[in-house]
Formats: structure tokens, C-alpha cells, sequence
């Protein structure tokens, strides 16, 4: 398959690279319909953050149709069109439970390289440098999607693609944003940044009350 | 540590590797064995002059090599292989493998959202065991309750040693160790208890420790397979609590990526990153 990957501080380029495949039970393999660029991409595209290998493949933002699922997965179906969070889930863990999805403990297949430095590890995040866990991103035509019954969102017919592709990312980063400063009906918020986040904060505001 | 902070890390994580790695740089080799290369550099150069034509080659190339392991005190052979004779912390090592980590007892703790009557029953079955050793052995059960490692190295070698069950006590403890004429030295324990708080599930405590055949050699292949000790330990207990609270483990494997492919390469890639 053909995808975007990063060879080194401001190169990136597209290159054809192998299929994923399924590896474990619960994941699933999607076509990559819609893959947007992040603002924090550009901190790793710049060299900002340490971990990145050459030929990695970027994006952590997407939504697509499901192709393949492994045997455990209940849920999903072939061909369902689905959205999926920037973040890998299971679903099970303590923090998952407590719905601390960011910190699942449970996804990280290389937490070594992250505790040194936070303290703690983060869920494995997709196409975000290996100190976040290293898959493969979504800047491709294919993307493997672990724990694919917790992670992937179906998406009712009738919503188009770039109606609900933020829900990946850009929309629940704004959201929280919004959420942090206790919005009361009829505040006036001011939002500093006005990227995908940022409108996406000033949406949230507005659904909260200002 | 990150265990009074989250509560379901592993214990005994520091950032002790991190200042190692600023104390060490690139030095791995020690005084003595610097003084060595050097002089063995010159011997084979005073050598190399009487010879034909490609034994000349042949002695300059390595006397050149000595001589940069002497001068630079670095070794690259010891870099992929994760071995360090200054006696100081080598790249990825931990502040308590300082002494000697294979004869040292590794301990660790990890919280698991699971009763200990049933991480213990899980935990003591081989093939749970083989699955979260990953790459490093398989383990198949040997009578008496004992143990067998098959440990698969390179060019279809393979090492195996039996480990004997010490002690046996029901949700609680498991112990296991390898006989005194054993090839590889090892022993390991599990404890489990209940964890604090009340919806945290179990604490599994592990200790291990392992002595490897064939001193440097033996310890350099191991770490090759990805078997430092205290990373085997960490690993391991991770690899345990993802099995049970999310059903597998998490991997990267056949993971989409515009650069060379296959074990080799992924391992010597790994080994000069760290």
C-alpha cells in the first residue's frame, strides 16, 4: 500500500509500504477513507519529539470501512464505516474502567521508553513516535486498529465522512478545553487559536452555554 | 515511582536508567581490555608487515579496529550485543544491574485488576507462560509440577533447562528453581495479594534470578533475544497483566513501515537505538 512516512526532521514523503495485517484477535484492518493532519504532528515533523524512525508511518486522526476483523472482535463487522479515537483503548483496565481512556495500561507494547521520561506511560496512540508506542498511522490506505470493539465508533448512514472525522481527534480535544473552565449559560468565551482545535473549542463552548 | 502515583504501574522503575545513560556516553569497554587492544593492535601490525598481500589486509583491518577500541574505549561488537566492561551502566541498563545483574535478584511488582486465586491459577500454567515470555522461551510442563525453557537462539540453536517447583501455596505463591547441575542458574518467585483499594484487583510480585552459561557470550545472546534481566522482569509482569485484563498483548509486529524488514534487522536496529 502507498502512505505517508517520515524520514527524518521535515522530510516526509510517500512511499509504498507493506499491508498490515490482523495480529492479535480483537483488532481489525479498515480502509483509510479520511485521515487528517493534527497540530501535534508537526512537533515530531520538526524534531521537537524524540523516537521517530525512519519510514515510520504518521496520522493519528481518521475514519474508514472495516475489511477485516479478527476472531474475537463481536461487534464490528466487515464493511461497517467507522471512526476511531487517536488513543488505543481496551476497555478492561483500571483507567479504562474509570474512563481515563488516555492512560489505558494496556496498549503500550514499549512503555520502557516513555516511563523514563513522564514518569508514567501513556495508551499507545497511532503514527505518534515510539515513545507513544509506535503503530503504524493513518495516513495510508490501511490501518490496523487494536481492540477494535472498544475502539472503533460506527457511524450512522446519512453522516457524511467529514461530518464526524473529528470526532477522532480535534472534537473531544476542543471539547475538553471547553469543559475545563465550567462554562455557565450566557458566558462570553474568548479562544485563543482558532486551528481545528480551536473551532472545535469554540463549538463546545457554544453547546455548553456561552 | 510511578506505583503511588497510578497504582497499576511496576514498581522499582526509575529514572536511574536515564542518568546512567547521560553518566556512561559511549565508553563500554573497560581499562584493562582498552590496554589489551592497544597492545594487541601493535603486535598484529608488527605481524602484518612480513606477510603476503591480503594476510596484510587482513591484519591491518583489525589492528585498526583494536586500535579505535583502545583509543575511543568504545566497542561496537559490545553495543549490539549490550555489554559493558567499565563497570559502569551500559545504555538501557538499570541503576541496581550495576554490580552484576545476572547474579542479582531482579524484583518487581505490578497491580492487575483480578482476584489472586485467579491470576495464580493463570500464572502457573505453562502456556500462559510461554505467551508472555514472548520471543525470548518457550515453556512446557515437566513432571512433578516442574518446568522446561526451550530458549531459541540464533542459527537454530537451542537452550533448555529444567526449573523444579520449591513451593506451591494456592493463590498466594509460586516458586521455582533450576537444579544444581543445571546448565543456566535460575530461580524465580510470584506473590500474589490482594492490592489497596478496593476496585484495584491483586498486587503480583516477581523476583528473578538468572545465570547464564558461557559468561559474556552467554549473557550477550541473551540480551540479543531482549533478555536483560530487569527487562525480562518488566516485560514479563506486563505482558501478564495485559493477557488477563485485555485478553492479548499489546504489538507492533508486521507493523507497516517504509524500512528493511525481518528479525535481524529489527534486532540490530533495536539494539543501536537503545
Amino acid at each position: 500500500m502507498r502512505a505517508l512516512c517520515w524520514n527524518g526532521i521535515n522530510d516526509l514523503r510517500v512511499e509504498t509500504v507493506p499491508d498490515p495485517k490482523l495480529v492479535n484477535p480483537r483488532d481489525a484492518i479498515l480502509r483509510v477513507t479520511m485521515s487528517t493532519t493534527c497540530g501535534s504532528d508537526l512537533h515530531f515533523i520538526d524534531g521537537y519529539i524524540p523516537t521517530m524512525r525512519e519510514g515510520d508511518v504518521i496520522g493519528h486522526e481518521f475514519i474508514g470501512e472495516v475489511m477485516e476483523v479478527g476472531h474475537e472482535v463481536k461487534r464490528i463487522k466487515r464493511g461497517d464505516r467507522v471512526v476511531v479515537p487517536s488513543f488505543i483503548c481496551c476497555g478492561n483496565c483500571w483507567y479504562c474502567q474509570h474512563q481515563l481512556f488516555s492512560l489505558c495500561d494496556n496498549t503500550h507494547p514499549k512503555p520502557e521508553l516513555q516511563e523514563p521520561l513522564l514518569g508514567y506511560h501513556t495508551a499507545g496512540i497511532y503514527g505518534y513516535t515510539h515513545a507513544f508506542g509506535g503503530y503504524a498511522g493513518s495516513h495510508a490506505q490501511y490501518i490496523r486498529v487494536p481492540h477494535a470493539d472498544v475502539d472503533c465508533f460506527v457511524v450512522p448512514d446519512g453522516v457524511r465522512d467529514e461530518q464526524v472525522l473529528f470526532l477522532s481527534d480535534a472534537a473531544p480535544t476542543g471539547y475538553m478545553g471547553a469543559d475545563f473552565c465550567s462554562i455557565k449559560k450566557g458566558d462570553t468565551v474568548a479562544v485563543w487559536g482558532c486551528g481545528g482545535v480551536g473551532l472545535m473549542a469554540q463549538i463546545s463552548a457554544r453547546l455548553l452555554g456561552a | 515511582m510511578m506505583s503511588g502515583e497510578r497504582g497499576s504501574g511496576i514498581e522499582a522503575m526509575s529514572w536511574q536508567g536515564i542518568e546512567g545513560r547521560a553518566a556512561t556516553g559511549r565508553v563500554n569497554v573497560g581499562d584493562v581490555e582498552r590496554l589489551g587492544s592497544l597492545i594487541a593492535a601493535g603486535a598484529l601490525a608488527l605481524l602484518g608487515a612480513g606477510t603476503s598481500t591480503p594476510g596484510r589486509v587482513l591484519t591491518s583491518v583489525t589492528s585498526g579496529a583494536l586500535l579505535y577500541r583502545g583509543v575511543s574505549g568504545h566497542c561496537p561488537l559490545y553495543q549490539v550485543l549490550g555489554l559493558n566492561s567499565t563497570g559502569r551502566l551500559s545504555a538501557g541498563q538499570r541503576a541496581e544491574d550495576r554490580d552484576d545483574p545476572w547474579h542479582t535478584t531482579i524484583h518487581r511488582s505490578i497491580t492487575i485488576g483480578m482476584p489472586s486465586a485467579e491470576l495464580y491459577e493463570r500464572f502457573r500454567k505453562p502456556e500462559t507462560l510461554s505467551r508472555i515470555m514472548g520471543h525470548f522461551a518457550e515453556v512446557t510442563a515437566a513432571e512433578k509440577g516442574g518446568l522446561t525453557l526451550h530458549v531459541h537462539g540464533p542459527l537454530g540453536k537451542e537452550l533448555n533447562w529444567s526449573m523444579e517447583q520449591v513451593e506451591a501455596r494456592s493463590g498466594e505463591l509460586l516458586t521455582f528453581r533450576s537444579p544444581a547441575s543445571s546448565m543456566v542458574q535460575s530461580e524465580w518467585s510470584a506473590r500474589f495479594r490482594p492490592a489497596l483499594g478496593a476496585d484495584r484487583g491483586s498486587e503480583l510480585s516477581f523476583s528473578l534470578r538468572l545465570t547464564p552459561p558461557a559468561g559474556l557470550l552467554g549473557r550477550g545472546l541473551l540480551k540479543l533475544l531482549g533478555a536483560g534481566p530487569s527487562v525480562l522482569v518488566e516485560r514479563l509482569l506486563r505482558n501478564f497483566k495485559s493477557l488477563v485484563e485485555a485478553g492479548e498483548i499489546p504489538t507492533t509486529e508486521h507493523n507497516p513501515a517504509a524500512r528493511p524488514t525481518g528479525r535481524i534487522a529489527a534486532l540490530v536496529h533495536h539494539q543501536l537505538e537503545a
